[in-house]
């Protein structure tokens, strides 16, 4: 299957994304405003991916397209793992000091652990997005960007409002305290970033009209629990094309 | 003719209690006054042989009372490496009385060390625990907060167990000249920096071990007043001696002071003593590795059987099984269906063609 270039009528001028579902947003942004995008979703690509012995790799089909493929490549690979590991509070609260912000508030009802721990352990979510991350790396030929994952959006109850809590009984249905999904947001920047550092890959920090003072993001572009929406994906999508 | 050695017990005679006997025949192990029963709180502290004790125990299906347990999200090999599920709590290896006696005092305010915090390259350590967070904490504020959960984790530990197992494991320690703090090990070795006219050599007594721990029972006991002792010597050696002596010399010598303390201490109530050092030591060279200081896997196991038939009730409780941890999935579930709704929302094509946009319609 040709992920890039049948489907693609304007590939010679068309930008490149590909990734998880952070994907969607701005691929909606492009239908809405016209930009030539091809936005590959690894979710809408069945066999795009195949498992690994360390961890999923890209199918040799896709392998040689985006070997071909000559212009600057976005990746939104994964950008969920902190999502995973913190949307929900767990059943033994727990919380960390973010080194780079040390005195944001905690969660007082929360144990203190480590926060190289809490890194360890969200290194090892990321680990299957990362194992991608390098081999778009190595097979892109032009340059690479990575698209940092959208903030949090402060309001826990808006949140919680969006999960379909039905689907999960009997699990806990409590959206973790503001501070903490930020923590854990700026943790999987900062180990996304240091990737790209080492990578040669340039890491694109979220548009700053998206944000807060405090760094959450502004309701204007709040999508679901774990996503942003259209209008943020425009703002991307302006990145993108300053950036091509 | 009658004297004293008529009629003893076989036991008390050499010839009949060793002579002759294979390692794993000797059995010097006197009636403790109390037992480990099922469901009794047991702590563990001392030096790095009463790793092996705690280890033993859980394996053994008496879980250590753990007031600072692993988070379950944490793997065993993370655990680990943060020195969680080691002892009862994070406090890592306590090598010496004098130490044992101020981390009490430390986690119930009594003592606040002058030296207390030790900052390089670009983190924070815990001049009593090193080693306990690898590479140190990141930040002050982590730092404090840690050792502020920590020592509520101690208070709890001793506040609350009703036996406490502690290893004596070394005379040696080097301490701050200004308010006598002792530190785990000497400042420079895993952190922190050695100057001469701030941190000096002590090498304990037995007077000082048994006034240590005097203390530390007595203080204990008074918010803790059935709390139980069980003592053992590690049989391990010294590493190295700050003494200008051979090590071996160093080694004896605070192996002896810590058996005369053991001994006068448990002449108290409640305070019972193990000879797991004389167990490992009557067996020569067969329970040590070649580094003549370690001790082997086999070498333990004879302590700990006849710790288990000696000290412990007839059943133990069975090790309750790990509690698997399913959060990640529910939170994997919740994250994937909020994508799925992403999906569902997603463009049929969205390759567009006309860029609309200022200045890039071509």
């Amino acid at each position: 299957m040709s992920w890039l270039i049948e489907r693609c009528p304007h590939a010679s001028r068309l930008l490149l994304c590909i990734g998880h579902s952070h994907v969607a947003c701005v691929a909606r942004a492009a239908e809405v405003t016209g930009f030539p995008l091809r936005a590959l979703n690894f979710w809408e690509m069945p066999g795009a991916t195949m498992p690994g012995e360390d961890g999923p790799r890209l199918s040799t089909e896709l392998a040689q397209q985006l070997r071909e493929y000559r212009g600057p490549i976005f990746s939104m690979i994964g950008g969920g793992a902190h999502g995973v590991l913190g949307l929900l509070v767990h059943p033994r609260r727990f919380d960390f000091v973010l080194p780079e912000q040390p005195l944001l508030p905690l969660d007082p009802a929360a144990e203190i652990l480590p926060a190289l721990a809490v890194r360890r352990m969200l290194e090892s979510l990321m680990a299957d997005y990362v194992a991608l991350m390098s081999q778009v790396r190595q097979l892109c030929v032009g340059s690479m960007f990575h698209i940092e994952s959208p903030p949090p959006y402060a309001d826990a109850v808006r949140m919680h409002a969006d999960v379909p809590w039905g689907m999960f009984p009997g699990m806990c249905h409590e959206i973790s305290p503001a501070h903490f999904r930020y923590r854990l947001w700026r943790l999987h920047s900062q180990i996304t970033s240091e990737w790209c550092a080492a990578a040669g890959v340039t890491f694109v920090r979220c548009p700053s009209e998206a944000i807060d003072e405090n760094g959450f993001m502004l309701e204007p572009y709040y999508g679901d629990g774990a996503h942003a929406n259209v209008a943020y994906g425009e703002l991307v999508l302006e990145q993108m094309r300053n950036l091509a | 003719m009658n004297h004293p050695y008529l009629g003893i017990d076989d036991r008390q005679r050499w010839s009949r209690a060793m002579a002759g006997r294979a390692s794993t025949d000797i059995d010097p192990v006197s009636l403790p006054p109390f037992r480990i029963e099922p469901g009794t709180r047991v702590v563990t502290a001392g030096s790095c042989f009463a790793q092996h004790v705690a280890r033993h125990l859980r394996e053994h299906g008496q879980a250590c009372f753990d007031t600072e347990p692993a988070h379950p999200l944490l793997t065993a090999a993370l655990a680990e490496a943060f020195g969680y599920g080691i002892y009862s709590a994070r406090y890592g290896n306590i090598y010496t009385s004098r130490q044992l006696l101020q981390l009490w005092r430390r986690a119930t305010g009594a003592f606040v060390p002058a030296d207390d915090i030790w900052q390089g390259d670009g983190a924070w350590f815990d001049p009593f625990r090193p080693t306990i967070q690898p590479g140190g904490f990141s930040s002050l504020h982590e730092y404090h907060e840690d050792r502020r959960q920590h020592f509520a984790a101690v208070r709890r530990a001793f506040g609350e167990m009703d036996v406490f197992i502690f290893t004596l494991g070394l005379t040696e320690c080097w301490s701050a000249r200004t308010d006598g703090a002792v530190y785990p090990l000497c400042p420079g070795v895993a952190a922190g920096h050695f100057e001469a006219d701030q941190h000096v050599l002590l090498n304990l007594t037995v007077d000082e071990v048994v006034a240590d721990l005097r203390a530390f029972t007595k203080e204990v006991r008074a918010i803790n007043p059935h709390m139980k002792m069980i003592l053992t010597v590690s049989p391990v050696a010294l590493a190295a001696t700050a003494t200008k002596q051979h090590v071996l010399l160093a080694s004896t010598c605070s192996k002896a002071v810590l058996r005369v303390a053991a001994e006068q201490l448990s002449r108290l109530p409640g305070v019972y003593y193990f000879p797991a050092y004389e167990i490992v030591n009557a067996a020569g060279r067969e329970y040590l590795a070649e580094d003549r200081r370690s001790i082997l896997e086999h070498g333990v196991r004879q302590v700990m059987s006849l710790f288990f038939r000696h000290v412990l009730g007839d059943t133990a409780a069975p090790s309750a099984p790990a509690v698997r941890d399913d959060f990640l999935q529910h939170g994997q579930a919740v994250i994937d269906t909020l994508c799925d709704e992403q999906r569902l929302d997603q463009p049929a094509n969205p390759t567009v063609g006309a860029y609309r946009q200022e200045g890039n319609d071509e």
